[in-house]
């Protein structure tokens, strides 16, 4: 290395202004001697020199302006050659020493990569906007009742709020709905949303070709006009320009395709493929008690949020006058769509993205401790270089340009990383995370990514840039011959990172070890059914067609019967919910109490066939199951779970009692109460781990119309089976094209399957949470191993002396040990307090554990100290196994 | 005041100034010195005017200074021509030579 080129000797260097200062005298007192010689006295020399030389001053002020100019443009390309210079350095120093340079890279790709990973996806989801005009303007409006916030708004709610509001631009309500769509052959189940005429307008997006429908559109009768999804347009048309005009078939009725919309307003992956008129009839305008609209409103500008919800909480309080009967304890909550659409996702996801973010913190301590390990070994450099005339700025500069070089390698590399991270993050992530699919390394992410390696590398830098800055040219000159750095002050700054590492590993691993704690108990969790051989798929029938009870039932009877005679069946059965998909409620009164609000006790209801409990592994705890004889015209009956008996009846005999409400209904509650004939256990029926619910069951046969309206006449058709219940599916379609071939068959799953699938997503939260705690506990390992190898090799001629005199490799060992001990001890102390306070943003994703289980907490602590144990005893063994002649000779 | 006659011929200060430190370095005072004596004082240079020409002429990178001994064991900024001095130089003689046959033509034939 040439150390004249990069640092130039500078023993004397002038500003402009002395230089061109100095020049000038020079000159004329050389030409005022050259005339003293001449003969003139010094007085009369100097004046003939004055008056040979002209204008002094605007000599001087020329040659300054030149020289000054000069000087600036040279000291802009010095800098960067300099910085030209310091960027070949740092790649030759990273060349120079590959061990180094890949452990960095690769501890900080992992971090970088991980946290891109992550941020491209809580970008995707939460951060972008939702790509329609103004979206900030946009909110949706919740029925509220009770401790219920997010409930459904029913038609005359919405109706009646519409009339009175002058808050909102546009509003629409809309249902989604599963639609039958008629094909050549077969049929099939697609998904839609009926919704009232503003929709659109509501959202202020325009068809790509056609047109949407408006309000002009929704009204029974005009009602029969459909507006496509880009995704279904192009799958179900090829994107065929020409489908404006034609009709498909939907739920038996023919619809006339008036627009396609662009793909853009394609908010979800498992989005809707059709909009279509809800057209609310004059009854259903009327009707307050059916809770099952979404509403979408668009702000009016300069109106806040807050005061649409003064307003709807006025025009609520109207309604609860108006309607005391259905509106008793109803109010609206107005909140911004985009928190909505989002909802729990963002706050896992950033939940996530704190664990990301703890991982790269760590991989920037370990780095640190690289490089200050580098600085010790580099001190010598250092201090000649300053010797020679560097400036401390200029080695700062040049130790963050070394930074800034490894942290652009490892953004690079970090980038590669996160874009196959991303692949990985969209194939195993759970169904339904909103714009998941469209997470990708564009240009935010690759921004957030190059800021973060900046970031990371001013962090990592700057301790060992903090030191270089600091070090005394002497001592370290002295000391580098004796083989020992400024020990103290340095040895702090490693402990401390140690322990950081420690704590923050800690965190990151009581996360992980509270949601596999978590885990253990959901399985341990019995979901009060027997999953195992259990075979299910819904089907629906088309209202148009199976107008009545009576037909629907004759149908579903039929497939039931058919499913039954299926070689391998054991039971089969049919109803309206299985657990893990869909529900409904109902408000249920004892009889002998008075149906007033306060005496409701609001429960799942489940339409069954005889037979659900056999098929489901339900044990009958209590009286009996349905039977055939359980008819239409035969006394109502009904079956509860125990909560619900406990509920209704406290420490008495539930079967025999009667109960008011649900379907069939009257103005008589009286006369269509329900006997209860049987008890059967609490289900988990969103999954074990969901809570229980006050449950009842009526059979199917005894439903009347509103009721078959509730179930959508979408069911699911059940079997236990002694085969493979995944291999029952061909059996099961050819029954259902023997009743009727137009009926779609979907949603095949066993019934292990859908329970798995309700803990999906824990199950792929609590994966990413332990191989993040997994990462950071071995990238503490590493640091805490280098540290602990960098104290020891800094004290071998100590440990020479000390097995010398007589110490054993126990006491050496012990020695070494001891000092990494302290910091993470403190670190674990530290990590467990904090972990305390962080925990908590997990509470409501753990069953059965409390965020600060004492379990985790202890287990978590062993596990890290044992890891750092063993760390440690790596590095200590081998000081412990040196010879004290070769540890005193190497100590020279 | 100088003879008008004896002035510098516009443009021929920075050539003069090239041949002079291309011979060896000098400082300012010297090239002063050397320009009176070799043009037998026919030209007559002011000497503030020499100075702003040589930063001018150091900003173009024809000729280079640093800081050395003088005679008298004092600082002094010394010229040296560079490379690109000496090029332009070489075209600057030769220009001139053009342009003194070309006049010396006209101006001397009878």
């Amino acid at each position: 290395m040439d150390f004249r080129t990069r640092f130039p000797l500078r023993l004397w260097r002038p500003t402009v202004d002395e230089e061109v200062d100095s020049e000038l005298d020079f000159h004329l007192e050389m030409r005022t001697r050259e005339l003293m010689r001449g003969g003139l006295t010094e007085p009369e020399a100097r004046r003939a020199a004055l008056v040979r030389f002209g204008d002094v001053r605007r000599a001087r002020r020329a040659c300054r302006a030149i020289g000054r100019q000069r000087e600036q443009r040279m000291r802009s390309t010095q800098y960067f050659s300099e910085l030209r210079q310091d960027a070949a350095f740092a790649i030759r120093q990273m060349l120079a020493a590959p061990a180094f340079t890949s452990i960095a890279v690769a501890t900080l790709a992992l971090g970088i990569g991980a946290t891109t990973a992550i941020f491209s996806a809580v970008n995707a989801v939460v951060l972008r906007p939702l790509p329609v005009p103004e979206p900030d303007r946009l909110v949706v409006v919740n029925e509220v009742w009770r401790d219920m916030d997010r409930g459904a708004v029913s038609a005359g709610n919405f109706v009646d709020m519409m009339a009175d509001q002058a808050v909102f631009d546009a509003a629409a309500a809309l249902t989604p709905v599963s639609m039958t769509l008629a094909r050549d052959e077969g049929a099939e189940r697609i998904i839609g949303v009926k919704a009232t005429g503003d929709f659109f307008r509501t959202y202020r997006v325009n068809a790509a070709l056609g047109r949407v429908f408006g309000q002009q559109d929704d009204a029974p009768g005009r009602d029969q006009v459909v507006v496509l999804s880009h995704k279904f347009w192009t799958r179900q048309f090829g994107a065929d320009r020409g489908v404006l005009g034609r009709q498909i078939t939907l739920d038996a009725r023919p619809y006339t395709i008036i627009g396609v919309m662009p793909p853009s307003f394609d908010f979800t992956s498992d989005a809707e493929d059709v909009w279509v008129p809800i057209a609310f009839t004059p009854e259903r305008k009327a009707m307050h008690d059916e809770h099952f609209l979404n509403v979408v409103a668009r702000l009016k500008d300069g109106t806040s949020p807050q005061q649409a919800q003064q307003q709807l909480d006025r025009i609520a309080s109207d309604l609860r006058t108006r309607f005391p009967k259905d509106d008793a304890d109803r109010g609206f909550a107005v909140s911004p769509m985009m928190q909505s659409f989002v909802g729990d996702y963002a706050r896992r996801l950033i939940i996530l993205m704190g664990a990301v973010g703890f991982v790269l913190l760590i991989a920037c301590g370990n780095v640190s401790n690289l490089l200050l390990a580098r600085g010790a070994a580099r001190a010598r450099e250092l201090a000649v270089r300053s010797a020679l005339g560097a400036g401390q700025g200029r080695l700062v500069r040049q130790l963050f340009t070394e930074s800034l070089v490894l942290g652009a390698v490892s953004a690079a590399a970090g980038v590669a990383l996160a874009w196959m991270c991303i692949g990985v993050l969209i194939a195993r992530a759970p169904q339904g995370v909103p714009r998941l699919d469209q997470a990708r390394i564009d240009g935010t992410a690759l921004g957030f990514a190059v800021g973060l390696a900046v970031v990371c590398s001013i962090v990592f830098g700057l301790v060992p840039a903090w030191r270089a800055s600091r070090t005394d040219i002497n001592t370290t000159l002295k000391e580098s011959i004796r083989g020992a750095g400024s020990r103290g002050a340095r040895d702090i700054v490693r402990s401390m990172l140690i322990g950081a590492e420690v704590a923050l590993a800690l965190v990151l691993l009581v996360g992980a070890g509270l949601l596999i704690r978590s885990a253990i108990e959901t399985a341990r969790v019995s979901p009060g059914f027997d999953p195992r051989g259990v075979y299910s798929a819904r089907f629906s029938l088309p209202q148009t067609k199976y107008a009545t009870p009576e037909a629907v039932l004759h149908a579903a009877e039929a497939i039931h019967d058919g499913v039954a005679n299926v070689p391998g069946v054991r039971r089969a059965a049919v109803a309206s919910n299985v657990p893990g998909v869909g529900t409904f409620s109902n408000g249920l009164v004892p009889e002998g109490e008075a149906p007033v609000t306060e005496n409701v006790r609001q429960s799942m209801a489940r339409f069954v066939s005889p037979g659900y409990f056999e098929a489901m592994g339900i044990p009958i705890l209590k009286g009996r199951d349905f039977t055939p004889a359980d008819r239409a015209g035969a006394p109502l009956v009904m079956i509860v779970n125990q909560s619900l008996a406990r509920r209704l009846w406290p420490n008495q005999d539930p079967v025999g009692r009667r109960v008011m409400g649900s379907a069939p209904e009257s103005d008589n509650p009286a006369a269509t109460a329900k006997v209860v004939i049987g008890v059967v256990p609490d289900l988990h029926f969103d999954g074990p781990a969901a809570p229980t619910d006050l449950e009842f069951y009526q059979p199917l046969a005894q439903l009347d119309e509103t009721a078959w309206g509730w179930t959508r006449r979408t069911l699911f058709i059940v079997a236990r089976t002694t085969a493979d219940p995944s291999s029952l599916g061909p059996a099961v379609r050819r029954v259902i094209s023997s009743v009727d071939p137009a009926v779609p068959l979907f949603s095949e799953r066993t019934m292990e399957q859908r329970m798995a699938a309700t803990l999906e997503t824990a199950r792929f939260n609590t994966m990413l949470l332990v191989v993040l705690g997994i990462v950071g506990l071995l990238l503490s390992g590493v640091g805490i191993y280098g540290v602990v190898a960098y104290f020891a090799s800094q004290r071998t001629a100590e440990i020479g002396i000390r097995m010398a005199l007589g110490a054993s490799r126990g006491t050496v060992l012990k020695l070494v040990v001891a000092q990494a001990a302290r910091p993470v001890v403190l670190g674990i102390a530290a990590g467990a307090i904090c972990a305390a306070f962080s925990s908590q943003v997990l509470a409501s994703q753990l069953v059965n554990v409390r965020p600060t289980d004492p379990v985790t907490f202890a287990a978590v602590a062993a596990v890290l100290l044992v890891v750092a144990l063993c760390a440690a005893l790596v590095p200590a063994r081998r000081a412990a196994g040196l010879s004290p002649t070769h540890a005193l000779q190497s100590g020279e | 005041m100088p003879d008008p006659s004896r002035e510098l011929l516009h443009g021929t200060l920075e050539p003069l100034i090239l041949k002079c430190v291309a011979l060896t370095p000098r400082h300012g005072y010297a090239i002063a010195r050397w320009l009176e004596d070799a043009t037998g004082d026919v030209l007559q240079i002011e000497d503030g005017s020499l100075y702003p020409a040589l930063y001018r002429m150091e900003e173009r990178g024809w000729i280079a200074a640093e800081w050395g001994t003088s005679d008298l064991g004092r600082k002094a900024k010394l010229y040296r021509i560079t490379p690109a001095g000496r090029r332009r130089l070489t075209a600057v003689v030769a220009e001139w030579a053009r342009f003194a046959s070309a006049i010396s033509k006209v101006l001397l034939s009878v």
